[in-house]
């Protein structure tokens, strides 16, 4: 029984290594292709304009993210930072975040506790340069 | 000794300019001398004026630029500053930010911007009649007190702009303390356009 199953086992691996060859033989021809250039550049464009909308749309991110902080750090709510962000244009939120002095209110006054504060340190600091001293008794 | 006097000057100037921002300044001499000499700036006649009650510049210099381009239809001064400043007007910041000012502008119907200016464009936009409306820095950088004026008009010979600022009609700022002010907001500028009147604005 051996020499029949060596005999039919041999058959076998030269039918396969036939097969084998003959496949690799066959030129792959469907996987390598010349691209047109007019798809090349068209490719490249496109891909140029995501990257371009993509760096604008970080861009607005992260500009958003500066002024809303900023807007938070005033004292305006969760609520009224949204409404004003999506109030703003591309442009405006550039501005802005671009120049966040521009962000501070416009009252005109100076308040009046931060007035005080500002004379009081003021005035210590001329005092100290003056080496005088106010001694209450 | 010499160090210690000039920190003290600097003391004072530093107080003197932090509180001498809303203090009037004649300014009908300068006006006279861009009317008599045109050609050295330009003057526009006629920008409403609305005197800022406290903290209330925002409200006051939107609604002059608002009825200089003949916005809001019939209301009363009284009343579009009374709508104004409860659309800009922000009691727990004690003043108004531009977002909102751009806002209400838009809101009204108006093209409004903005944007980085200079004394070239201010010259500009009053040449051809625009009122502009800066946000200027009356205090420190370090304490900032912003403040809004819309302004008038310029003489490059006296070496001045003219604008409405809190209680003062045409209130007069020197180029030098006007570049002061407005460079610590970095020049922050509002443009507002449109409106019924805006073609009769461009002369």
């Amino acid at each position: 029984m051996n020499w029949v199953k060596s005999w039919y086992f041999k058959q076998i691996a030269i039918v396969l290594a036939l097969a084998v060859l003959c496949i690799g033989a066959v030129p792959a021809r469907s996987l390598a292709y010349m691209v047109g250039a007019e798809l090349v550049s068209g490719t490249d464009t496109e891909i140029s304009n995501d990257r371009a909308q993509d760096l604008e749309t970080v861009q607005r991110t992260l500009e958003s993210k500066i002024v809303a902080k900023r807007l938070s750090d005033l004292g305006l709510s969760t609520d009224e930072v949204t409404e004003r962000l999506e109030s703003l244009t591309d442009a405006d939120l550039h501005h802005f975040a671009s120049q966040l002095e521009s962000l501070n209110p416009g009252g005109g006054l100076v308040s009046g506790i931060g007035a005080i504060l500002i004379i009081l340190l003021l005035v210590l600091v001329a005092l100290k340069m003056t080496d005088r001293k106010i001694i209450i008794k | 000794m010499p160090l210690k006097r000039a920190v003290l000057a600097l003391l004072f100037v530093s107080l003197a300019g932090l509180f001498s921002g809303c203090a009037p300044v004649g300014s009908v001499g300068v006006v006279e001398s861009i009317r008599a000499t045109p050609e050295s700036g330009a003057y526009i006649e006629g920008v409403p004026f609305f005197p800022d009650r406290s903290q209330m510049c925002g409200p006051a210099v939107l609604a002059s630029v608002v009825r200089f381009l003949g916005g809001t239809g019939g209301a009363t001064d009284a009343r579009l500053f009374e709508d104004i400043s409860r659309a800009v007007y922000r009691e727990k910041l004690k003043g108004a930010l531009l977002p909102d000012m751009l806002a209400y502008a838009r809101a009204a119907g108006f093209n409004a911007e903005v944007y980085v200016g200079s004394f070239e464009d201010l010259k500009q936009r009053l040449k051809s009649g625009r009122p502009l409306i800066l946000f200027i820095n009356l205090g420190l950088d370090i304490y900032p007190v912003g403040h809004y004026i819309v302004v008038t008009g310029y003489s490059d010979a006296e070496q001045a702009v003219v604008a409405h600022s809190g209680l003062d009609r045409d209130r007069v700022y020197g180029y030098t303390e006007l570049e002061s002010a407005w460079r610590k907001t970095g020049y922050s500028t509002l443009l507002v356009t449109g409106g019924p009147l805006s073609d009769s604005v461009d002369r």
